[in-house]
């Protein structure tokens, strides 16, 4: 029984238990998946109407109306029945070539051994012909568009690809936009995605592993590597944070990448979302895996760092010269983007004598008249700012980039010469705001407007010194931040060997070594 | 709590941070009235008093490789006696952080934030000293590695800025107040050092305990080199009379610095150079007295202890009333005697480990 002075006796909390990538390594991979699990295995039974009985209590017909059970009678007297979702089979070939083979094809048909096996060997002629024989898997294949054929006599199913939905067409990339790569983006479909990595990365050795995510939900994933380059421990470790996902609402690579991240509470994001297949294919080069969802048009890769995230998929693209040249812009863009409202606030309130007389004057002057307290004014306009951003990305395109417009424009002018805020204010937000657009991960970008309100309260409450405080505290939690056992800030924090092409772009033949910070098995990437 | 492992580098940050950011303070002034225009190489005496001790430690932890300097005191002298030992350095590292802390604070308060009481700069220092303690060692060392390049990067640029006021004729006399003050003065005010004993409390964070002996020489040189550095430009900056009275004469150096229009406003850079090396240096110490303290009481879950540990830094920094009893009693003290407590176990931990535990140890290992 929990007493009221429990409260001031300290208690030792349980451990967590950690993920830390090892130097040495084992393969011992490909252990459990959630659909071996013992409790949950129902094997049909050989009685075809305690399995349509099963069928439609599981898929709760006739409420559920998108699921079709076709019954017929294959060599001519023998009971069956096939299984299958309306628009998620190709109809043509159900009717075509499946019905009529089983039907007629099978009329007088003499079977020596398992009718099964004869049906799957001569008679049907699908691609793809699996034999299952327990529920929880027959049905997870139905929903993603198997047709399942139950035979009167026999405790073994047939699972017949006959997947055919509509899907959109591959387009070009609409967040990571590049002016040398590639021109293509993932899309929903989960098979179309694989293909276009494989197309992309032609290595025998680029594995493919199939997984279901969540308790019902049916999600399907798919966990890309290359044998031999990543770390085998990260490819376990992936599988074991999946396996441990029980959510029924798992929808996206978003939120799967909130279920298996290593620091909820960390405001860095802790895998890296694109949705271009050149920058996975690149990723999958330096020993990284892709984590691809059903239904996201965006890939994970983990594990990664900062620099994974501050780099663009077109600066390997780039002669090194120019690469350097806008990495140091982003570079820039970055540090405005934390720090500039914040430094001008702690100028401005703490530090006046630092600002020299000319520059203290035109400021002082376009402040006069200004109503509200400097901490508020800029408070109020970088809110504004975010505001007209989140609205402008919510409406459709052409009513977008007029509202981004009316909002920058019209309203800054108009606030300034109303007098509610001072001109150099609105020069300060939106520096900051257009910093804020180099940067190329959108998660990073959402991590870093969040920074700058953290930086703006510490330079109002202490001016640099507060700053200073703030920094001492941002980097801290950065340096201990992990994705995958891996430090968010190396190969700087710690200083690990690599290309040497983390801020600044070298010539591409002397950056020959696979990021040293993901402990890969081949950490050349030629020899 | 994780402790988790650091480099060799990230251990000479932590330490030069922990040793040099104090010659950012009062201390400056305080060398030069000791001991005139010789201030800046009688630091270089003390480093290498520090240094003799610090030989004494590292033969201890050589000679108990994988084990830390408070694990060796429980070994040579005894439990119960290696105990006060660890709570001697808990001690004394905790009133060095609590006294340049405060130092830090009324500089602040000085020249930066003349309106912002005392207990709200040293609640804010004390939040982030206590966040950073939670990540453990590996994050600190991490941080101030980061940190500490962009730290002597900045330091670097506001010495070659500040070229313009130096004038060697101030240097002399070369000898100061004479040769055996100097030298009396160096070995006394070797306590500057003392910090380098985090070395043998952060040993078995390193991937091998015997490379603390090298991490701390070169903590040492490389401390005494910033150190002397600055001791050298504030004297040949001022004039020994106008040198002795700055509380923070290197942040006066900097805010005199002219280069046209736009570089004569390098105080921000300072700021920043300042603030994040005394953050750096003084997590350390404080982490470090954490350290020994839960070593002294077999501790192992540290977080409820830096909780304890920042309200008592808190109280005990606020505690003093003045910033003229701060520079005139307080810090002359931690300087003339602060090498009682700093050095004293590591002295006691070595007699009793080289007259009587060393043949036993010798014995063992030969047979």
């Amino acid at each position: 029984m929990k007493m009221p002075w429990d409260i001031f006796i300290y208690k030792e909390r349980p451990r967590k238990e950690k993920f830390e990538l090892l130097e040495t390594p084992e393969d011992d991979s490909n252990k459990v998946n959630r659909a071996t699990e013992p409790e949950k295995q129902a094997y049909i039974y050989s009685d075809i109407k305690s399995n349509l009985k099963r069928i439609k209590e599981d898929f709760k017909i006739p409420l559920n109306s998108d699921v079709i059970i076709r019954e017929l009678k294959v060599c001519g007297y023998i009971d069956a029945f096939l299984v299958f979702i309306d628009g998620l089979t190709d109809k043509k070939i159900l009717n075509e070539v499946v019905l009529d083979n089983l039907m007629s094809g099978t009329r007088g048909m003499d079977y020596e051994e398992d009718l099964i096996d004869e049906i799957a060997d001569k008679i049907i002629n699908v691609g793809i012909v699996k034999k299952h024989n327990l529920f929880d898997e027959i049905e997870s294949m139905v929903t993603n568009g198997f047709c399942a054929l139950f035979i009167d006599g026999h405790n073994k199913c047939l699972l017949l690809e006959l997947a055919k939905y509509p899907k959109r067409n591959i387009e070009k990339p609409e967040n990571e936009k590049t002016i040398r790569g590639s021109k293509e983006s993932f899309v929903e479909d989960l098979p179309t995605n694989v293909s276009m990595l494989r197309r992309l990365f032609k290595n025998k050795n680029l594995i493919v592993e199939y997984m279901r995510i969540g308790a019902e939900s049916n999600i399907g994933c798919a966990i890309m590597y290359v044998n031999g380059i990543i770390n085998p421990e990260i490819v376990k470790e992936i599988k074991k944070r999946i396996n441990k996902v029980k959510s029924e609402s798992i929808l996206g690579s978003g939120m799967l990448e909130q279920r298996i991240e290593d620091n909820k509470w960390m405001i860095f994001p802790q895998t890296l979302n694109t949705e271009r297949p050149d920058r996975a294919a690149s990723l999958l080069m330096e020993g990284k895996a892709i984590i691809m969802v059903e239904g996201s048009p965006c890939v994970n890769a983990v594990p990664i760092t900062f620099f994974d995230l501050y780099h663009t998929s077109e600066d390997n693209n780039l002669r090194w010269y120019y690469g350097s040249f806008i990495s140091l812009i982003r570079l820039l863009g970055v540090l405005m983007a934390v720090f500039l409202p914040g430094f001008y606030i702690a100028l401005v309130l703490y530090s006046q004598e630092m600002i020299s007389s000319e520059l203290l004057a035109s400021i002082a002057g376009a402040r006069e008249g200004v109503p509200f307290p400097t901490i508020a004014e800029l408070t109020i306009m970088e809110v504004a700012f975010e505001l007209i951003r989140e609205a402008s990305s919510r409406v459709p395109g052409t009513i977008g980039e007029t509202l981004g417009i009316v909002g920058a424009l019209i309203l800054g002018q108009a606030a300034v010469q109303a007098g509610l805020v001072s001109p150099i204010l609105i020069i300060v937000v939106a520096a900051s705001g257009i910093s804020s657009f180099v940067i190329p991960d959108y998660s990073l970008s959402l991590a870093i407007r969040i920074t700058r309100f953290f930086f703006i309260l510490m330079g109002y409450l202490a001016g640099f010194y507060g700053i200073s405080i703030g920094m001492f505290i941002f980097f801290g939690l950065m340096c201990s931040m992990k994705s995958f056992g891996v430090p968010f800030l190396a190969p700087i924090a710690p200083k690990l060997r690599t290309s040497s092409d983390i801020i600044l772009a070298k010539p591409i033949d002397t950056m020959k070594y696979r990021p040293d910070e993901a402990n890969t098995l081949k950490k050349q990437k030629k020899k | 709590m994780d402790e988790g492992k650091i480099g060799n580098i990230e251990m000479i940050c932590l330490l030069v941070n922990a040793i040099a950011c104090k010659a950012f303070f009062t201390s400056i002034a305080a060398v030069v009235e000791k001991v005139g225009t010789a201030g800046w190489y009688m630091t270089m005496i003390s480093a290498a008093v520090s240094m003799g001790v610090f030989s004494l430690m590292y033969m201890l932890i050589k000679a108990h490789s994988g084990k830390n300097i408070l694990e060796i005191y429980d070994e040579t002298v005894g439990k119960k006696a290696g105990k006060a030992l660890a709570l001697i350095s808990c001690l004394i590292l905790f009133l060095s952080a609590s006294i340049t802390l405060r130092e830090f604070t009324d500089a602040t308060n000085v020249y930066l934030l003349h309106e912002t009481p005392p207990g709200f700069i040293v609640g804010m220092f004390i939040l982030a000293m206590t966040v950073v303690c939670c990540l453990g060692i590996e994050g600190l060392g991490r941080l101030a590695k980061l940190l500490s390049y962009i730290l002597l990067f900045n330091f670097l640029v506001v010495m070659i800025l500040s070229y313009q006021r130096i004038e060697i004729y101030r240097l002399y006399p070369l000898l100061g107040y004479g040769l055996g003050n100097t030298i009396k003065n160096g070995i006394v005010r070797s306590s500057a050092y003392g910090e380098i004993i985090l070395a043998g409390v952060f040993a078995k964070a390193l991937n091998d305990t015997k490379d603390a002996g090298k991490i701390g020489y070169r903590s040492l040189i490389l401390g005494g080199l910033v150190i002397a550095i600055i001791l050298f430009a504030v004297i040949a900056s001022f004039p020994y009379f106008i040198a002795i009275e700055l509380a923070d004469p290197l942040y006066i150096m900097v805010s005199l610095v002219q280069h046209g229009r736009f570089f004569q406003r390098v105080e921000v850079i300072f700021i920043f150079t300042w603030n994040l090396s005394t953050l750096i240096g003084l997590t350390a110490i404080f982490y470090g007295a954490i350290n020994c303290y839960c070593h002294a009481f077999n501790i192992k879950d540290k977080k409820p202890i830096i909780i304890s540990f920042a309200i008592s830094i808190y109280l005990t920094t606020l505690i003093i009333p003045s910033i003229s009893i701060v520079l005139d009693y307080v810090v002359p003290n931690l300087r003339d005697y602060g090498w009682i407590g700093f050095y004293s176990p590591i002295f006691i931990a070595w007699i009793m480990w080289f007259f009587f535990k060393r043949r036993k140890q010798t014995y063992y290992e030969k047979n």
